[in-house]
C-alpha cells in the first residue's frame, strides 16, 4: 500500500496536477470573480459606442482593461505571453478610439479581442 | 504578465516532469546507454527546457512531446526487453574486434571503427600492447570488454591454491549521523548493542558518527564527523584555488 501511494499514487497526483495548471487557461478565463467579466463589459461598450455614449464607453473599456488585468494573473501559467501581449495592446488601442470618439477604429480593436480572447488557453 | 513568475512555474513543471518521467524509464545507467538513447536523451530535455522557459508558446504542446517521446522510449525498452531479435535490430550487438590475438580489420571497417580508437580503449583499460588481448569485443554502448591472454591474465588467490574468506557486502547502521533502525532489525542486532561497541571505540552519541558499516563478518567500520588528523595532506598546486 505504501508502495503504491509513493511510486504511483503521488506520481500521477503531481502528473495531474501539472496537467491541470497547464490546460486551466479556458476555465480560468471564464468570469469567476465580481468585475472580471470581459466579454460581457465589452458588449457594454459596443452598446455605449452605438448609442454615441461615448463617456460610458469609456467607463466600460477601463472596466474591461482591469477585468483583464484580473483574468491575466490566473491565466498567466497556462498561455501564450503573445496571446495575452495581443489582446493587451488591443485593448489599448480601443480606448484610444474611443477617446478620439472613432467608432469604426473602436469596433475593429473590439472585435480582434473578442477572437484573441476565444483562442485564449485552446 | 509576470515572466519570472510564469517561468518558475513552468519549470516546476518541467522538472517534476522530467524526474517522474525518467523514474518510470528505469534504471539504465549513462555507462549503458547506446548512441540512440544519448540522443533520445538531449530530445527530451531540449523539450524540457522550451518546457520550462519559452513562454512564447503555451506549455502543453511541449508537454505532450515530451510525453510522447517518454512512452515511445517505454514502448522501445518494452519491445527489446521481450524480443531478441527486436534488441538486436534496434540496439545492434556486440561485435567481436580481436579474435585469437588476430585484429578482425573487415570488421572494424564495417563498424567504422579505427585501429587508433581501438588502441585508445585498450589503453584506457590498462593495455599498453596489442600482444596480451586474445579477445576484444566492441559493446552495444561503444565501449570495449577484453579478454587477456592467459599469460598476462592476473595471479589469483585460486591459481596459488590459497584460502581467501568470504567478503560480501557492507550494511550501513549509522548514515550522516541517523540511526538506520530497518538496517539494525534486518542483522538482528540491538542499539544497544550498537551505542555499546561505539562506547568501546571512543564514542558516546550516534549523531557524533558520519557513517557506520558492518561487514558480513560482522567488523565495524566507523567514521566520526571530527576527524582525527589535525593537518590533512594538502594537494592543491595552487594556494587559494579548489
Amino acid at each position: 500500500m505504501k508502495e503504491f501511494i509513493l511510486y504511483k499514487l503521488i506520481p500521477l497526483l503531481i502528473l495531474a496536477i501539472f496537467i491541470f495548471t497547464m490546460k486551466s487557461g479556458d476555465f480560468l478565463k471564464q468570469p469567476l470573480v465580481d468585475g472580471d467579466d470581459v466579454i460581457g463589459t465589452l458588449s457594454l461598450v459596443e452598446q455605449s459606442i452605438h448609442e454615441g455614449d461615448w463617456k460610458s464607453a469609456k467607463k466600460q473599456i477601463n472596466r474591461a482593461k482591469e477585468g483583464f488585468l484580473t483574468v491575466q494573473m490566473r491565466v498567466q501559467f497556462s498561455v501564450e505571453k503573445n496571446e495575452l501581449n495581443q489582446i493587451g495592446t488591443s485593448l489599448n488601442r480601443a480606448i484610444g478610439f474611443i477617446d478620439v470618439h472613432d467608432e469604426g477604429g473602436a469596433q475593429a480593436e473590439i472585435e480582434e479581442i473578442k477572437f484573441a480572447w476565444e483562442g485564449l488557453g485552446k | 504578465m509576470n515572466e519570472t513568475s510564469v517561468v518558475i512555474v513552468r519549470s516546476i513543471i518541467a522538472f517534476g516532469t522530467l524526474l517522474i518521467f525518467t523514474r518510470f524509464l528505469g534504471k539504465q545507467t549513462v555507462s549503458q546507454i547506446t548512441f540512440f538513447d544519448y540522443i533520445l536523451g538531449i530530445s527530451i530535455g531540449s523539450m524540457a527546457a522550451n518546457l520550462s522557459a519559452d513562454i512564447a508558446t503555451d506549455a502543453w504542446p511541449y508537454w505532450v512531446g515530451l510525453f510522447t517521446w517518454t512512452v515511445l522510449v517505454l514502448c522501445l525498452q518494452k519491445v527489446t526487453m521481450k524480443w531478441r531479435q527486436a534488441s538486436i535490430y534496434f540496439d545492434g550487438e556486440p561485435v567481436i574486434v580481436i579474435m585469437d590475438g588476430e585484429i578482425m580489420d573487415e570488421v572494424m571497417k564495417k563498424l567504422r571503427y579505427r585501429i587508433s580508437d581501438l588502441q585508445e580503449q585498450l589503453r584506457e583499460k590498462g593495455i599498453f600492447d596489442l600482444k596480451e588481448v586474445d579477445y576484444a569485443i566492441v559493446e552495444k554502448d561503444g565501449q570495449i570488454s577484453v579478454l587477456k591472454k592467459a599469460d598476462y591474465l592476473p595471479v589469483t588467490p585460486r591459481d596459488l591454491q590459497l584460502k581467501s574468506t568470504y567478503k560480501g557486502i557492507g550494511t550501513e547502521l549509522i548514515y550522516d549521523g541517523v540511526l538506520v533502525r530497518n538496517n539494525l532489525q534486518q542483522l538482528q542486532k540491538s542499539e544497544e548493542w550498537l551505542m555499546k561497541e561505539l562506547k568501546n571505540r571512543g564514542y558516546t552519541k550516534i549523531s557524533d558518527i558520519f557513517l557506520a558499516i558492518i561487514d558480513s563478518n560482522g567488523m565495524l567500520f566507523i567514521d566520526a564527523y571530527h576527524d582525527k588528523m589535525k593537518k590533512p595532506v594538502d594537494i592543491t598546486d595552487f594556494k587559494g584555488l579548489k
